[in-house]
Formats: C-alpha cells, sequence, structure tokens
C-alpha cells in the first residue's frame, strides 16, 4: 500500500447562481465535502453520471477551479493556499488530461509546439534541445518523428489523445488527472490508450485519478474507485472487489445498469432506478440519494450519511449498509 | 535532426492544405473569380496607374484652357473636366489614392480593435472588459457616416483626416467581433490546458487566442477594404475629405455633380468606379465566407 | 438466402461520396437481414458506415451521395427504387427512426403535444381529438409519468432521458414494421440508458416490429440484440447470432475487437491493441480492407476482396481465412 501523494480533505465548490448580476440567490453545489486519497504509483478510479460534479472535482484539486472550501495536500504541502508563482510551480508535477482530443489541442499550432509549451512554460532550452525532448515523448507514446509537425486536423483521435498525453507528462510530473481521457474514442482505440496509459504509470510511477462516466473502463483500470453523487462520495472501494462487494444502493444501481459485453455475467437483477437526478442546486435533504433509493428508511429523509469504513479500505457514506 | 528539419520542410505544405481547399473552392465559383480579378484589375491600375494613364500630370490640377467638359473620344476616353483635365487618368490615378485609403483605414482599424477586442474577450466580465466595451457602445452607438463626418469636420478637411475619421469610426466593429471570439475561445479545452501547463495568461492571450480568433476576421477585413473605400469617398463626396485638385472618385462625383445633365461622363465614370470597386469585395467576400464554410464544402454537384 | 421471415434485405449496397478531397468509397457492398420480431445489431466503429446504412435504407442521404449498386428490399418491393413521395409515405409510418440526440431530433418550437399530434394525423385517419387520446396513450406506454402535463412542456423542459421516451413514442405511433434505433442511448447516463433500452425491449415485444438497432457498444449490443453485424470501414465483417458471435466469433477484426474491451473478466489482463488504424475510404486498402491491421493476412487477403462464407446455419463470415471450411 503506496504513500499518499494526494489528500483531498472536505472540499467544496459552489457556483454561484446570480439574478439581476449581482444578487447571489442559490448555489450550485457541484463538490460539497469530498474526501479523497491517490497514492503514489496507483491509479484512482472516480465514477459518476452525469451532474455529478466529478469533472468539476478533477479540475478543482488541480486548482483550474479556485475551491469555495477544503484543503488539497500535494505530497504533504497544502496547495490551496499557494500563491501564483508557486502554483505554477506545481504545475510541473499536477497535470490534466482532457475528453475531447481534439478541442483539448490548439488548431493553429503544431504537435511540436503544443508538447513545448509545457516544456517552454518552465524552463529555457534550446530549439533542438526541446527537438530532441519532443521526438523522445512522442516515441513514448506511440508516435513518430514525423508526426512533429502535423496539424491536429491531420490526426486521428487517438493520435491527438496521445500527443496530449505526451503534453502531460512533461518534465516528469507525478499526479495525472485523466478526465475522461477515452470517452470519445472508438474501443480499440480506448485500449490503446488504456495500455499507453498503463505502461507509462509503470515506467515513471505516475499516480492517476481517472475520472469517467464508463464503470467497465474504470473498472479495469483503477486501483480503488470512488462512486460520486450529486457532489459528494457515496463509496470508496477496490477496484477488484466492486463487482460483487458494493455496497452503496447507488452504487449497485449502477453496476446492475452498466451493459457488460460478456455472456452469463452474474449481475444484480436490474434494480430499477425510478425518477431523475436532483439539481445540485437544491438537492433533497439528508442523504441526496433518498428519493430514488429502493431501500430507503426514515432516517435517510433527515440525516445525511457520513463515509463509515465498513471493512477494510472500504467506506460507503449510508445508513442501511452501515 | 537533419531529419526533423527536411520533414519540417516537406510536410509545411499540411499548414497550407486548407488554404488550398478554400482556393480550389473559389476557383469554381465564376461570381468570386470574377470580382477577384476585378480587385487585382484596380490593383494593377493603381500600380500603374502613372504608366497607364495617357495624362498623368492632370492631377496636379493645371488647368488646360481649351479642352474644357469635352465628350468621351478616342483621345480623352472618359472625357475631360472643367479644367480640361483627361477623366480616364484622373480615375486610374485616384484608384491609387481609394485603394490605399481602403486599406489603410482597415489595417489601422484592426491594429486598434483586435487586440483591444481579444483583451475585452478574454478578461470577461472584469473591469477591464467593462472599461473597453462602454467605450466601444458609445462609438457603436452612432451612426457611422455621421460620425466619421464628425470627426473629419472637427480634423478639417484632407484625406489624411478622412481615413482617420473612418479608421475611428470602424475600429469598435472590429472590437466587438473579436471579443466575441476571445469570449467563446477562452471557453475552449485548450485554453484550459494550456493553463493547466501553467502558461501565463498573457501569453495564452497572444499565443493562443489572437491567432485562433482572427479567422472571421480575415474575411471580414476583406469586405470592410471595400465599404472603408466607399466612407471615405463618401466623405470626399461630402466635401470633408480630399480636396481639389486630388484624383479622389467621391470628389469628382461630387464636382461633377452640378453638371451631371450637360456634361455627364464627369461624375458617372468616377461613380462608377466606386460601385465597380466596392461590389468586387463585398462579392468576393461572399464568396470568401461560403468557401471557409466547412460543411458548404462536403457538397459537390455531380 | 431469403428467409421468408425477412422483413427487410439489404443485399450488396455499394455507397459513395463525392467531396472536394475525392470519393469517399463509404459501403463496398454490405449484405444483411433484418427478420420479423428480431432485434438486429449494426456494430462498428466511427466510420464503418452503420449510420450511412440506415439513412440509405430511408433514404435520407445528403445530396452527394451515390448509391452506386445493391438493393433494400423491404416488405418485396426495392426501396431504392421508390420514389420521394413513396418514400415519404413509408417514413414514419412502416419505417421509423430514432435518432442519437433527442434534444436536436425534437423540434424545441414546438410541444410535446404538436409534435406528436401531428405524426398521428400524418399517418392515420383520425381526428385531433382521438389524435390526442392516443397520443396521452403512448406518452403512458413509454413510461412517461403525468402525460397531460407532459403534453403542454418543450422539449428543452425534458431531461435527456424524458426526451428520448417521447421519441420512442414517436416512432412506434403508427406501429412500425420496422424500427431503426441509432445509438439512441449514447447521450444518456447509464442508468436512463437501462431503461430506454427495457423500453426498446417492451416495444418490440408489444408491437412485434422488428428492430435494426445501431451501436458502437457491444455491451449494449449484449443486452439487446438477437443477432449481430459487425462492420467494419464499409464491409460487413460477420453476421451471427449473439451468443454465437462472442464465444466463437470468426472474423479477425471481431475477435480483435472483443479482446480489447475491458469487461470485469479481464481484471489485471491486458487489453488486446488492433495495431494500426482505421483507413481513410477515399483511397481504401486493395483487397479485403481490413488486411492491414489483420493479424492473420495472407497473400490472397491483398488483392482479391474475400467473399462471404456461411459457416453452420447462421453464421456468414468475410474472410479468406475460412475458405476452405466452405
Amino acid at each position: 500500500m503506496g504513500k499518499v501523494l494526494v489528500e483531498v480533505r472536505n472540499l467544496k465548490k459552489y457556483f454561484p447562481v446570480r439574478k439581476w448580476l449581482f444578487r447571489v440567490v442559490g448555489y450550485v453545489k457541484a463538490v460539497d465535502g469530498v474526501d479523497l486519497d491517490v497514492r503514489v504509483k496507483s491509479t484512482h478510479g472516480l465514477i459518476g453520471e452525469s451532474g455529478c460534479g466529478k469533472t468539476t472535482l478533477g479540475r478543482t484539486i488541480v486548482r483550474l477551479m479556485e475551491p469555495t472550501d477544503g484543503k488539497v495536500f500535494f505530497d504533504g504541502v497544502e496547495i490551496t493556499t499557494l500563491d501564483k508563482k508557486e502554483l505554477r510551480e506545481l504545475r510541473k508535477n499536477m497535470r490534466i488530461v482532457f475528453q475531447d482530443p481534439f478541442s483539448s489541442l490548439d488548431p493553429r499550432m503544431c504537435v511540436r509546439d503544443q508538447i513545448a509549451e509545457g516544456i517552454r512554460t518552465h524552463i529555457h532550452a534550446s530549439g533542438e534541445e526541446i527537438d530532441e525532448e519532443v521526438i523522445r515523448l512522442l516515441n513514448l507514446v506511440g508516435l513518430k518523428e514525423e508526426h512533429m509537425w502535423r496539424y491536429p486536423h491531420e490526426l486521428s483521435g487517438g493520435q491527438n489523445q496521445r500527443v496530449a498525453v505526451a503534453r502531460a507528462i512533461t518534465l516528469n510530473p507525478k499526479f495525472v488527472v485523466l478526465d475522461e481521457p477515452t470517452s470519445a474514442l472508438d474501443v480499440s482505440v480506448q485500449a490503446q490508450i488504456l495500455e499507453l496509459l498503463k505502461d507509462l504509470q509503470d515506467k515513471f510511477n505516475l499516480s492517476y485519478l481517472f475520472i469517467s462516466h464508463d464503470l467497465s473502463v474504470v473498472g479495469h483500470i483503477s486501483d480503488d474507485i470512488s462512486v460520486m453523487y450529486v457532489g459528494n462520495i457515496v463509496e470508496v472501494i477496490d477496484a477488484e472487489r466492486i463487482w460483487e462487494g458494493a455496497l452503496h444502493p447507488y452504487t449497485r444501481c449502477l453496476l446492475s445498469a452498466v451493459p457488460i459485453a460478456e455472456l452469463d455475467v452474474k449481475k444484480e437483477k436490474k434494480m430499477e432506478l425510478k425518477g431523475e437526478v436532483p439539481s445540485p442546486v437544491n438537492p433533497p435533504p439528508g442523504c441526496r440519494f433518498h428519493p430514488r433509493c429502493p431501500y430507503v428508511i426514515d432516517v435517510c429523509k433527515t440525516r445525511k450519511p457520513e463515509l463509515v469504513e465498513v471493512e477494510h479500505k472500504h467506506f460507503v457514506a449510508c445508513h442501511k449498509a452501515v | 535532426m537533419e531529419s526533423g528539419k527536411s520533414v519540417r520542410r516537406s510536410v509545411g505544405r499540411h499548414k497550407f492544405a486548407e488554404a488550398r481547399i478554400v482556393a480550389s473552392v473559389l476557383r469554381r465559383d465564376p461570381l468570386s473569380v470574377g470580382s477577384l480579378a476585378l480587385i487585382l484589375l484596380v490593383v494593377f491600375i493603381g500600380i500603374f496607374a502613372p504608366l497607364i494613364a495617357p495624362y498623368k500630370e492632370d492631377i496636379l490640377g493645371i488647368p488646360r484652357p481649351g479642352f474644357k467638359f469635352l465628350p468621351p473620344s478616342l483621345s480623352h476616353l472618359f472625357g475631360t473636366d472643367y479644367l480640361g483635365r483627361d477623366v480616364f487618368s484622373l480615375v486610374l490615378m485616384g484608384a491609387r489614392i481609394s485603394l490605399m485609403a481602403g486599406l489603410l483605414v482597415v489595417v489601422l482599424s484592426l491594429l486598434v480593435g483586435c487586440p483591444l477586442g481579444v483583451i475585452a474577450g478574454y478578461f470577461r466580465g472584469t473591469v477591464v472588459d467593462e472599461a473597453i466595451m462602454r467605450v466601444t457602445d458609445i462609438f457603436l452607438a452612432l451612426p457611422p457616416l455621421l460620425l466619421a463626418i464628425a470627426i473629419a469636420a472637427t480634423l478639417g478637411p484632407g484625406l489624411e483626416n478622412a481615413m482617420i475619421a473612418t479608421a475611428i469610426s470602424w475600429w469598435p466593429w472590429y472590437t466587438r467581433l473579436m471579443r466575441a471570439q476571445a469570449a467563446s475561445l477562452r471557453e475552449r479545452p485548450f485554453v484550459e490546458a494550456a493553463r493547466g501547463l501553467g502558461v501565463s495568461e498573457l501569453a495564452i492571450v497572444f499565443r493562443h487566442i489572437l491567432p485562433n480568433a482572427l479567422a472571421p476576421i480575415i474575411v471580414q477585413s476583406t469586405m470592410d477594404i471595400g465599404s472603408a473605400i466607399l466612407l471615405t469617398s463618401a466623405l470626399s463626396f461630402l466635401g470633408l475629405g480630399a480636396q481639389p485638385p486630388t484624383p479622389e472618385w467621391g470628389l469628382m462625383v461630387n464636382l461633377g455633380r452640378q453638371h451631371i445633365r450637360n456634361y455627364w461622363w464627369y461624375a458617372t465614370f468616377p461613380g462608377l468606379a466606386i460601385f465597380v470597386t466596392v461590389m468586387a469585395f463585398n462579392v468576393l467576400g461572399d464568396g470568401l465566407r461560403k468557401a471557409l464554410d466547412p460543411r458548404l464544402r462536403m457538397r459537390r454537384a455531380w | 438466402m431469403n428467409h421468408l421471415s425477412d422483413r427487410l434485405s439489404v443485399r450488396n449496397l455499394v455507397l459513395h461520396f463525392g467531396t472536394y478531397y475525392g470519393v469517399v468509397k463509404a459501403l463496398d457492398g454490405i449484405s444483411f437481414d433484418v427478420r420479423r420480431e428480431e432485434v438486429f445489431g449494426l456494430v462498428g466503429e466511427t466510420g464503418c458506415g452503420k449510420t450511412v446504412t440506415s439513412l440509405t435504407i430511408l433514404k435520407l442521404l445528403p445530396e452527394n451521395a451515390m448509391i452506386v449498386g445493391g438493393e433494400v428490399i423491404f416488405k418485396g418491393e426495392n426501396l431504392l427504387d421508390k420514389s420521394e413521395e413513396e418514400m415519404r409515405d413509408l417514413r414514419g409510418r412502416e419505417i421509423s427512426m430514432i435518432f442519437q440526440d433527442p434534444s436536436t431530433s425534437l423540434n424545441p418550437l414546438f410541444t410535446v403535444k404538436d409534435q406528436l399530434v401531428r405524426v398521428l394525423l400524418t399517418h392515420q385517419k383520425i381526428n385531433k381529438d382521438e389524435a390526442y387520446e392516443r397520443g396521452i396513450n403512448l406518452l403512458r406506454s413509454v413510461g412517461l409519468p403525468d402525460p397531460e402535463r407532459l403534453m403542454g412542456f418543450y422539449p428543452f423542459e425534458l431531461s435527456g432521458g424524458m426526451q428520448q421516451r417521447v421519441m420512442i413514442a414517436i416512432a412506434v405511433s403508427s406501429n412500425p414494421d420496422l424500427l431503426i434505433a441509432d445509438e439512441p442511448t449514447s447521450n444518456l447516463d447509464v442508468t436512463i440508458q437501462a431503461q430506454i433500452l427495457d423500453l426498446i425491449k417492451r416495444c418490440k415485444e408489444e408491437t412485434g416490429a422488428s428492430i435494426l438497432f445501431i451501436t458502437h457498444d457491444f455491451g449494449i449490443v449484449t443486452e439487446i440484440c438477437d443477432r449481430v453485424g459487425v462492420m467494419y470501414a464499409g464491409i460487413m465483417a460477420e453476421i451471427a447470432p449473439l451468443r454465437e458471435l462472442l464465444t466463437k466469433p470468426l472474423h479477425p477484426y471481431t475477435k480483435g475487437l472483443l479482446a480489447s474491451i475491458p469487461t470485469p473478466g479481464k481484471r489485471g489482463e491486458r487489453l488486446h491493441v488492433i495495431r494500426g488504424m482505421v483507413p481513410e475510404l477515399i483511397k481504401p486498402p486493395s483487397g479485403c480492407r481490413f488486411h492491414p491491421r489483420c493479424p492473420s493476412v495472407m497473400d490472397v487477403c491483398r488483392v482479391k476482396s474475400p467473399p462471404i462464407i456461411k459457416i453452420g446455419e447462421e453464421h456468414l463470415v468475410t474472410c479468406h481465412l475460412y475458405e476452405m471450411e466452405a
């Protein structure tokens, strides 16, 4: 069990809802008190459906968005209070890869310049040194020297995503947030990128926060998984055990709903999930899942459950499961 | 390293692949081809006017008594004016003036408007944005022609002043356009990615936002050259721009106005020149816009 | 091979597109059947031609498309021969389509009532009141609560799942014989997706329609399809009943594809990676379009397009590897 590299404690990110440009009438509580640990050389999966706040969480952890409350520790250092200069230094160690490879690259910059930006922003290097480094990185991600001078629209989605990964590993970061990195890719290309990410993790001791809505992918590549629902983490469990040992009703609903490309998978009887996802502006009182939960009891409607460790390294936020 | 360099040169072609597609689309559109040819003709005339014009000294305004108001003939294709000068030569020389005026106005407006717009758009919602946009709004609220007239009247007559006046009434449009572009580009993932890499805000604005925002401006400013020519001619027509004896088209239309019944050629030919030139720019701009639309490019009639 | 129970028969469909970059040879002679009351899955990755196939069936292709050859037999008639007017009569009544993004397929300017009632009135000889009643029943049958209130809503007031249910209601309103569903759940959350898939299954059972289900997700295929056709770069690589395809895939592409999907059973293993990239279709590879990436490529594959070979009762594969066994 490796050392913890990134610690997130009670992180909150609220977006004010404004009427008349100045009056704040409410808040979108996208992230509402999240705890998360990412260990060295491991992949922590973050799974949830649209609107649960996982994307916001990823961005807030790397301070692409400023947290409303809470703390994030990177290698023991509290990064939520760093100033601009220190934050810039930090960016060498914390990188992010986005979902859509085409739009996360500047359409008017060639591949070499895009990757070079990751280097030149932080250190001075000559043109040749940068060229050499770019070629080295391209080879690492499975591309060739000739791709250096291409433009994003001349490359496929998979190739572009490799460029984005190459850009992310410039200057040897320790932690990479991967925000749905394969959701926009075909299945066979997805396999290439997932295997590439695994290889890079082995080679460079990288830690990943892998955010996705696709349970099959997250289940495959992660070591641990956090399940997120409307701004909160409802369960944290080893990826190995999630298919059989999940306890939170929402997780189990997800598991029963996920279509698996395998026959005779021992799946739970389909759990009917009624209703719609609640709005993060006015989440239900008590447990946020209670209006849709098939196991709801009275206490769920009034008291919000805490994340409790029910077995070794398995946390659940549910009154019933505890 | 040699391999890298040689690959760069040969792959540089890819950079212009998009331009080549646009060019091939334009080639097939007769209107675009026609208007481009016309514009090139006007530019050619502008450059070589002193060599083509049969009576180029006429721009100096030396009267030629005895040649006044001659109708169009072989020796004077467009006739002569009140001083006896050859209108054909005047129109040819005037091409230089109009083209330069149009170009200068657009370039000036771009130089002022674009950076302001990009900065306003990128820092959307902040005081910087508000300040820039309020100033811009003031300028935009006034009809361009009136504004130009007011400024030109204040600065005094003269072609340079007319150009300045036009530019002043023009830049706000670019600012607004660039601001919209920058504001939408700001939300794009590659900007976020740059921020994630640690790139400074200013570097993001000028390295990422500006180049990407320029695309619609290219079309717009091409068409605008025509409109700028029109506006400066209008000012000259009103007496606020070029002064006699400058062979500016708008001025000539004005001077010829009172004689239109008897000596129609004096006002008509410069007027036609304005019309044809401005029209050509507009049609070309239209064609460019159609050619740049990626969806339209996919269709091809068999 | 003409089963009497075929509702739709596509034979040797060849489709090209004209673009400024050249001619895109989108479909290279694909054939498949959709039988009565079955769900036929058309699976493939981006650019394989599955969506274009569905558009060809309904003749909803863009201007630069050219049907170079083949036929689409529906109820004994070749749809490709029909006029636009005849097709318009067919669409929505005998063949319906459910699209991927419900928010763009429903007209944002009209309420649910307007759109649903209009469709009912177009295809059935009933008056407005009857259409309204039927509309209410349809909405209820697709699982929408409080249909009377919903009728007055605009599409943007509904969630993605509800929009898609409305789309399905519209699509099944006239009891079509064939329902084409093109990635109907790709934009929906997993839990909503499960509900919609159930709904589609129910529709098939209640109305006896055949469903042509187009998707890139093999998981969904496993959930809902009876038989499956795997497409690659404009060719039909393999057709088989679901179970047989998953347990005994024959085409190297199918095998590679199935091996590259992350499933719970594969945890801890490396995912298979099909080397190379999907070819562009302006200059597709010679011979078999998959040959540059095929781990079992032979000389003949580079030169000659493989024939369709029948293995056993129901399994068709387009591959030279099986020419001996035929």
